[in-house]
């Protein structure tokens, strides 16, 4: 029994004998105890009866000035405990060098004396601030461990650089603003990060196809991450405004309740949903329905809509059979080459157009209330300037802002320059507060 | 000098009492009711299934009829031909005419896409669907199709060779197995043949249908229409050829001698006659028919 309990060093009255003066561990590491161990496992006829025959000193504890009565008053307690065999897995050919001294650790490490409680208090004081609050490599990679490794945001850079456009040095700096924010929210959550640049190089048979790349780039990041599930495509005008709140807790552990499957919630295209009744009878139960089967399974892809329709500014996809499918023939070049003139938003246009026109996609869509992830500042949008679920709210602490059209005549450094001051200023830190 | 003490008159304290004792007894009623619950919950599994009803067919064949220029002789006696390999195999059999599909005005051949997916959502548990055209007999009605093609499937598949032919560069895929295939088509002469298609229900049979169907496609002048539509899809769409095989005609699409485009005709002991080519005036569809309605062989029902 006594070899049982908690703090037990060795395994119970089978023990060499030990020539040091004092029974504490700690104290025996120095003596010549060791080596005399070490003879004795050798030949079993080193084997002897304990020296101490009482509880006391089988478990390490000799009664000695350093305990007086809370040690004995432990001790007490400690035979109320749940007991297990501890030593169980220690033979005595292991318990040699290396067991002896992890046992010894061990024995320190959990000895319930006042300075061990606080170092423990405070390691894992520690360990919490540096894995969870601050900032750093470790803590990073705890995050992407724990989740944030699936997903991966993508951010189209340089779009229509190269060939259609001259950068200045205010398209340079909307540029490093607007990836230092990417790359400040994806470090701080342990989400992957990829810049891709748009540029247009002539990669493509027809040249305007450059500016339909977003499917293609997409399928590529898939393959480029295997293991992740979400892709969230940015925008180069957009700025994350909230970089404390991590994608999980804001979507993703409740998706069902953040989006919404029946356009009919708002939809200023006016699209027929479900398909109307009369020309698609012969439809399945699910494509029939207004919310599809309903479940947050099957949302493949979820798309913000704001005035004009369905917006790709800043939208999610999920690696899925559905998305796969939906890629592949969302790059139709028989759509592309009849549309392209026509649809001005380019793959924009072709989702509404598959959205409306196929019914098997409506059933692995969802969308979310604009203001979720994609805000917009108060010169996009004019058409409707007063509609309270499109333009940003301090008040409410937008997630993201997409200054989506400010390079046709407005003024992306002014706009991404002004919402970066209102971040920085809504997430001050308790401590900067109180410098001032 | 006692603060750290437990108190000694409460003997449920004492460790020997209560670890040895107290904590093995309740839980045994505990493990009962689990094992209770996961044995008819596992009954329950067993005996409700998926809810597929008893009389639900595992193939489904589906006709359009289109009426337009046939006598009424001819399309009762590919009904009657249907119905009687249908009954002889237990499947299940979903006539219905190209007017109940106008899809807008699309020419008559686009009406088998709609009809299909009609089919999978009015017989919801059956797995297999035939999409056989009207101008067809079924002339050795003994052969089932997963004895004559579905077992023998790894065998017929025709892999690497172009998919319109004679020289398309997208090629069929080597390494596509079996198991995986979710639509089973055959070629004639001149590119993939539509009137005669197995397809496997699900997701993926919807989104093929649904894309196949898109009214771009639809109006865009193809000039064979659906087929052409087919053509493209399956070649500029790796998630569609994935899933395609490609097997003999001689398999369930032989063509009549007088048919145009043909790559396997007709011999006797073949599945399936076609007579390819029917629009044509000058091909007079029914005379031909009807000769080789007198040599199909039937069977006892």
């Amino acid at each position: 029994m006594s070899g049982n309990t908690f703090w037990a060093p060795e395994g119970g009255g089978s023990r060499p004998e030990s020539t040091s003066p004092s029974p504490l561990p700690i104290s025996r590491a120095n003596s010549p105890a060791r080596i005399s161990r070490n003879d004795a496992t050798a030949s079993p006829t080193g084997w002897a009866a304990p020296r101490y025959s009482t509880t006391a000193s089988a478990n390490g504890y000799a009664p000695s000035n350093t305990r007086k009565f809370i040690g004995k008053h432990l001790r007490k307690i400690s035979t109320s405990l749940p007991t297990y065999n501890r030593s169980a897995g220690w033979t005595p050919a292991q318990n040699s060098r290396f067991g002896g001294i992890f046992h010894r650790i061990k024995t320190i490490l959990f000895r319930k004396t006042r300075a061990t409680i606080v170092f423990w208090a405070l390691l894992s004081f520690c360990a919490f601030v540096g894995l969870y609050v601050h900032q750093n490599p470790a803590s990073t990679w705890v995050k992407s461990a724990s989740g944030g490794s699936k997903f991966v945001i993508i951010l189209a850079a340089n779009q229509g650089g190269g060939v259609m456009t001259w950068k200045g040095a205010k398209e340079w700096a909307v540029e490093r603003d607007s990836i230092a924010n990417k790359k400040a929210y994806a470090e701080k959550w342990g989400y992957h990060l990829e810049i891709k640049d748009m540029s247009t190089k002539k990669r493509y048979a027809h040249e305007w196809r450059e500016s339909w790349e977003k499917v293609d780039v997409i399928k590529q990041t898939m393959r480029q991450y295997p293991k992740a599930e979400w892709f969230w495509w940015l925008d180069l005008h957009t700025f994350i405004m909230e970089p404390s709140i991590s994608l999980q807790s804001h979507i993703f552990n409740h998706l069902q309740n953040v989006t919404y499957r029946d356009i009919n919630v708002y939809n200023p295209l006016n699209i027929t949903h479900p398909p109307s009744p009369s020309d698609f009878y012969y439809l399945d139960e699910t494509s029939k329905s207004a919310v599809g089967d309903d479940k947050a399974g099957s949302i493949n892809i979820i798309v913000p809509q704001d005035c004009g329709g369905f917006n790709l500014g800043s939208f999610f996809v999920r690696r899925s059979d559905f998305t796969e499918r939906l890629l592949d023939i969302w790059w139709d070049p028989v759509g592309y080459e009849q549309k392209h003139m026509e649809w001005e938003h380019k793959e924009q246009d072709a989702l509404e157009y598959l959205y409306t026109n196929q019914p098997w996609i409506r059933s692995g869509t969802a969308f979310i209330p604009q203001r979720m992830i994609n805000s917009f500042p108060p010169g996009a949008c004019s058409e409707t300037p007063d509609d309270p679920r499109i333009f940003y709210q301090e008040a409410d602490r937008d997630f993201v802002v997409n200054m989506a059209g400010c390079e046709w005549g407005r003024d992306c450094w002014g706009e991404m320059a002004s919402y970066r001051k209102v971040s920085e200023r809504l997430n001050k830190s308790w401590w900067s507060r109180w410098r001032k | 000098m006692h603060f750290a003490l437990p108190t000694r008159g409460n003997y449920r304290s004492s460790p020997f009492l209560t670890t040895s004792v107290s904590r093995k007894y309740p839980r045994r009623p505990l493990y009962a009711l689990l094992g209770f619950v996961a044995i008819v919950f596992l009954f329950y599994r067993l005996i409700s299934g998926d809810g597929r009803p008893a009389d639900a067919p595992h193939t489904v064949m589906v006709l359009v009829l289109n009426r337009t220029g046939f006598s009424n002789d001819y399309i009762n006696k590919v009904v009657a031909n249907r119905q009687e390999y249908a009954q002889a195999h237990g499947y299940g059999l979903f006539i219905k005419e190209t007017t109940d599909y106008p899809g807008n005005g699309a020419s008559s051949g686009w009406a088998r896409i709609p009809a299909i997916r009609h089919a999978m959502s009015t017989y919801k548990y059956t797995e297999t669907f035939w999409y056989l055209d009207q101008d067809a007999i079924i002339m050795n009605p003994s052969l089932s199709l997963e004895s004559h093609i579905f077992a023998e499937l790894p065998n017929l598949i025709r892999r690497d060779i172009p998919v319109v032919p004679p020289d398309s560069i997208i090629r069929t895929y080597r390494h596509v197995p079996a198991e995986k295939v979710q639509m089973i088509l055959s070629q004639d002469k001149t590119g993939l043949q539509v009137g005669s298609i197995i397809l496997k229900a699900g997701t993926w049979a919807q989104y093929f249908l649904d894309a196949w169907y898109d009214p771009m496609f639809r109006f865009y002048n193809f000039q064979k229409g659906e087929q052409n539509a087919l053509e493209h899809i399956v070649q500029w769409h790796p998630t569609i050829l994935t899933k395609l095989a490609l097997i003999p005609q001689k398999s369930f699409n032989s063509f009549s001698p007088k048919s145009i485009d043909s790559e396997d005709t007709y011999t006797e002991g073949d599945f399936v006659i076609r007579f390819n080519g029917c629009w044509m005036p000058e091909i007079d569809c029914e005379k031909e028919f009807n000769e080789f309605w007198k040599r199909r062989k039937t069977i006892g029902v």
